[in-house]
């Protein structure tokens, strides 16, 4: 039996960032023993794609390149300030599977047209509104943890999102 | 193929040479009275074992209280920062590590810190079945964790992971939260710290 490989269904899937939008493969990585888990990084002049498996989950990141990538952009960020009428979520992980390797594949095919769909001043490297969703984003943990814990976000760690 | 949805329901670089200063400059606040780790000081925790010692002294009729509140604001000056961070440092300082985050952060981190870190092989974690039984072998790791003390290093940060509903990363910083953990920032580290015991 072919052994799967999330990596190569990625490079299928998301072939559309290297042929419409000058986007190449900068990074892969697979690990079998810690879940399985896997990355391809796309990038760009200006922006970096990651798609990642991650217990199996499929996540979407995006960001500048100039930006350490763990600063980078959920897709359900990008999305909801670049399409908040969207009506959908960015993602969505199924339950309960009767083939594991087809609810990634799910995943992943999902994703690629969430993307191209919702996402193209991002793929043509337009965006430049990254700080404001960086702002937006500290506001929402801030929120949150205040709701749930009572206590005030402590203040920023100094660690910069230079890559 | 079959499988149900769900609707969306519900970092920062210490190094090892910096792990290791940290531990020898570090002091614990218990209960009012401050005792300093020993070992060979440098800068201002060469100060605060010097106050320590002090202390110590001066409470040899039994009754420390004044020294150990002069004490205590001699340390949050010599810190610059508010007392209740001393206190997560000291904290994080005595306990053992686990590092939560996103993939690949969470690796490379818990690797960089000789910390634990949730590792199955995918064998294992595919053969579990379903979403809620993964979630039910994660729990059971922080559950571990959290029984043996350990402090939780964020190799992402904490409002990266927030944004991301439905994620593991985003369901273990809510779970460790309504276990008592509170975030704090220990020298630009998100961490979340059990203070009480």
């Amino acid at each position: 039996m072919e052994q799967y490989s999330f990596i190569e269904r990625v490079k299928t899937s998301f072939q559309y960032l290297v042929d419409d939008y000058g986007f190449s493969i900068a990074n892969e990585r697979y690990d079998p023993q810690s879940f399985g888990n896997s990355l391809v990084e796309f990038r760009s002049e200006t922006t970096a794609i990651r798609l990642i498996l991650d217990r199996s989950q499929v996540l979407v990141d995006l960001g500048p390149i100039s930006w350490n990538p763990n600063s980078w952009f959920s897709l359900s960020s990008v999305m909801e300030f670049l399409a908040p009428e969207a009506g959908e979520s960015a993602y969505v992980f199924p339950e309960t599977w009767e083939s594991y390797y087809d609810m990634i594949d799910w995943q992943v095919n999902r994703l690629a047209h969430i993307l191209r769909r919702y996402c193209s001043l991002v793929l043509t490297g337009q965006f430049d509104a990254w700080e404001e969703l960086e702002r937006r984003r500290r506001k929402e943990a801030e929120n949150g943890y205040k709701v749930l814990t009572g206590k005030d976000f402590p203040k920023k760690g100094n660690v910069g999102r230079a890559a | 193929m079959a499988f149900l949805l769900q609707g969306d329901s519900p970092d920062l670089n210490v190094t090892p040479e910096d792990v290791a200063s940290q531990r020898l400059g570090g002091a614990l606040l218990v209960s009012g009275a401050i005792l300093a780790t020993g070992g060979a000081l440098a800068g201002t925790a060469g100060a605060e074992r010097a106050g320590t010692t002090a202390v110590t002294a001066a409470c040899a009729d039994g009754d420390c209280t004044n020294e150990a509140v002069a004490a205590s604001q001699a340390l949050k000056q010599m810190t610059h920062g508010p007392v209740p961070e001393t206190m997560a440092k000291s904290r994080i300082l005595e306990t053992d590590w686990t590092v939560i985050g996103k993939y690949p952060a969470y690796l490379e981190k818990a690797k960089q810190l000789g910390a634990n870190a949730l590792n199955d092989p995918v064998e294992k974690w595919n053969a579990l079945g379903s979403r809620a039984a993964q979630w039910a072998r994660n729990v059971e790791f922080l559950d571990d964790a959290i029984a043996k003390g350990h402090s939780f290093r964020l190799a992402t940060e904490f409002a990266v992971g927030w944004k991301e509903e439905g994620t593991f990363f985003k369901k273990e910083l809510v779970y460790l939260l309504s276990k008592g953990y509170e975030l704090k920032v220990i020298d630009g580290a998100e961490w979340l710290v059990k203070l009480e015991k």
